[in-house]
């Protein structure tokens, strides 16, 4: 896989694909890169464009208490995070080989930037036509409300994942993440065609086997859906 | 050492029934291949001898000495010197290549032509091959220029009116072997044989994997389609029409000048139009490249010179067009084809000021001469 980083974003190509490329823009640090590197084997011609983020607490959609004592409590940047991803996506495009039609470009996260991605969807953003929550934060305080407000585009596919002990977390606000998820699910499942919803529920917590998590989301319907 | 397989073709005598390549390199693509003079030569002896044209009075040795030297096993060299020698002596043949050039000398001699013009004339070989005598006498081809596809047809038809029976090919090093797998199909692999022992076994595998051939429409006369929805390729290879000076893969791609020229200069180059891509193959001192174009998207490919990625960017029936990115040094060519008189005419123009245009003219690989 080829990392080329420029612009403070790193996109990272197939040497050699049968197909053409889909592309993802990844929400998530540096080190995402070379996560996504270790599992190009196991995934369809993509374009990864990783898009680091500054502030992690900075992501959320929406203004919330610190999760523990002594972190800082998160505040309403997914709009401008997304923005950024906007810029780069532009500035990679003109450059790189991207395709950034919205039916063969997505977003996606993991943890809190899953719910970035989740809140591309939600504003209609008109850039991505796939959007991926991995583990999700989906807990998050005024998440639903925002979510029944704000109706998705029609054509929108949305894959959603959680580890299966995630509600068991210590943290009783985490542990509402299955029940958020499984409503996310059933809100979306009722604007979006049953085969643009996929909820896949995976062994172990949060962060168990988050490589393959990610695979599982950017293989999902690929096969029928991929630029010809 | 493991045998290298670079082509296969399985054919019967009428059709084509699959085949599989390594790119870039395709079974419809002619390439040079060891062995197929020696069938070439075998299959029009017999043919001349049967047709009355040759007798064994005309050979310097029995005809099955001769078939067998022609059909030893083994590399083929080039001619030895003595070679013209031993021709004009008529004497026995000690040397595989002096035996083939030697009864194609008396196939020349008794029936005005050279044996493929022969087996042309009798409707069992099309298009044009290599001359078994150069004009100057000076040097020996009989079965260059053929495909895998159409030496699998022509074995198939040979062995169908025993004149030719595919273990009896000599396998070499570098060249060609063929293996009948019922009594009208046959499978013939192009390649680099190492292991002998195992190679009849390792092509009747690899040829029940090969992938059907889709019988071609006979009225299918465009190079390219376009159904309303999805742009088609009918599937055409080209070359081309002459040898000339290429670009380096780099230079091609854009961005040479600012890379200080790496790259070796393409020394083969062709175009293959298929239902899901489009490949310009090139083949360059550092080895193959296969620069691929994506219908709907880029498609990137890692050669050795560098990453490039290509897209088509617009398609009519008369004319392709894509965008060719070199990835190393972030540059890009539009690489154009259009109909012109005497084939297919391929240019190139680099947004790079240091790299050159580049024009070329291509001939449907099935329709050379």
């Amino acid at each position: 896989m080829k990392q080329i980083h420029e612009n403070g974003a790193i996109l990272c190509l197939p040497e050699k694909a049968e197909q053409p490329l889909f592309t993802v823009c990844c929400i998530g640090g540096e080190e995402l890169a070379g996560e996504l590197a270790a599992i190009e084997k196991a995934l369809p011609p993509t374009a990864l464009l990783v898009c680091p983020a500054e502030n992690w607490f900075s992501l959320s959609p929406l203004s919330a208490p610190p999760l523990r004592d002594g972190e800082p409590p998160f505040s309403p940047g997914a709009q401008d995070m997304l923005e950024k991803v906007h810029d780069w996506l532009e500035y990679f495009a003109e450059r790189y080989p991207l395709d950034i039609s919205p039916e063969h470009c997505g977003i996606a996260g993991y943890s809190l930037a899953g719910l970035t991605a989740l809140y591309a969807l939600h504003t209609s953003d008109p850039h991505f036509g796939w959007f991926y929550s991995l583990s999700g934060s989906l807990w998050l305080e005024g998440w639903n409300e925002f979510a029944v407000q704000h109706r998705p585009s029609e054509s929108a596919n949305v894959w959603l994942s959680l580890g299966k002990k995630e509600s068991k977390s210590g943290n009783m606000r985490m542990r509402r993440v299955e029940q958020a998820t499984v409503q996310q699910a059933d809100l979306l499942r009722q604007i979006l065609p049953e085969n643009h919803v996929q909820l896949t529920f995976h062994p172990g917590g949060h962060f168990h086997d988050i490589p393959g998590r990610w695979a599982a989301a950017l293989q999902w319907r690929r096969s029928a859906c991929a630029p010809r | 050492m493991p045998n290298r397989f670079d082509q296969l073709a399985v054919a019967d005598d009428h059709l084509l029934l699959s085949s599989c390549a390594e790119l870039p390199v395709y079974p419809i693509l002619r390439r040079p291949m060891g062995c197929l003079g020696e069938a070439v030569t075998l299959a029009a002896l017999r043919m001349t001898i049967r047709d009355g044209i040759v007798s064994n009075d005309d050979l310097p040795c029995p005809a099955e000495l001769l078939v067998n030297r022609i059909s030893a096993p083994g590399e083929r060299n080039l001619l030895p010197a003595r070679w013209f020698v031993s021709l004009s002596k008529n004497s026995p043949p000690d040397d595989p290549a002096v035996a083939s050039a030697l009864a194609a000398r008396i196939i020349r001699e008794k029936s005005g032509c050279n044996p493929d013009q022969y087996l042309k004339r009798k409707g069992f070989l099309n298009g044009q091959y290599r001359p078994a005598f150069h004009p100057d006498g000076s040097m020996f081809a009989a079965g260059l220029g053929m495909t895998t596809a159409e030496a699998a047809r022509f074995i198939a038809a040979m062995m169908r009116d025993g004149l030719l029976e595919p273990d009896e090919l000599p396998v070499g090093y570098y060249g060609m072997a063929a293996v009948r797998l019922s009594d009208h199909a046959v499978a013939v692999a192009a390649g680099w044989f190492e292991g002998p022992q195992s190679l009849k076994d390792e092509i009747r595998s690899l040829a029940l994997k090969t992938e059907p051939v889709l019988q071609p429409a006979e009225t299918a006369g465009n190079i390219f389609h376009y159904n309303g929805q999805v742009p088609v390729f009918c599937g055409k290879s080209f070359l081309p029409r002459a040898r000339r000076r290429f670009p380096s893969v780099r230079e091609m791609a854009g961005g040479a000048g600012s890379l200080h020229g790496i790259g070796g200069e393409i020394t083969r180059l062709s175009f293959q139009l298929d239902n899901g891509k489009a490949i310009l193959c090139c083949i360059e001192e550092d080895g193959r490249s296969s620069l691929t174009f994506g219908y709907d998207g880029w498609i990137t490919a890692r050669c050795p010179s560098g990453m490039y990625a290509g897209k088509v960017l617009s398609m009519g029936e008369e004319h392709f067009c894509g965008l060719l990115m070199n990835l190393d040094g972030v540059s890009r060519t539009e690489i154009r084809l259009k109909t012109a008189p005497g084939g297919l005419l391929l240019e190139s123009s680099p947004e790079s000021k240091s790299d050159e245009d580049f024009s070329l003219l291509f001939a449907e690989a099935e329709g050379l001469e």
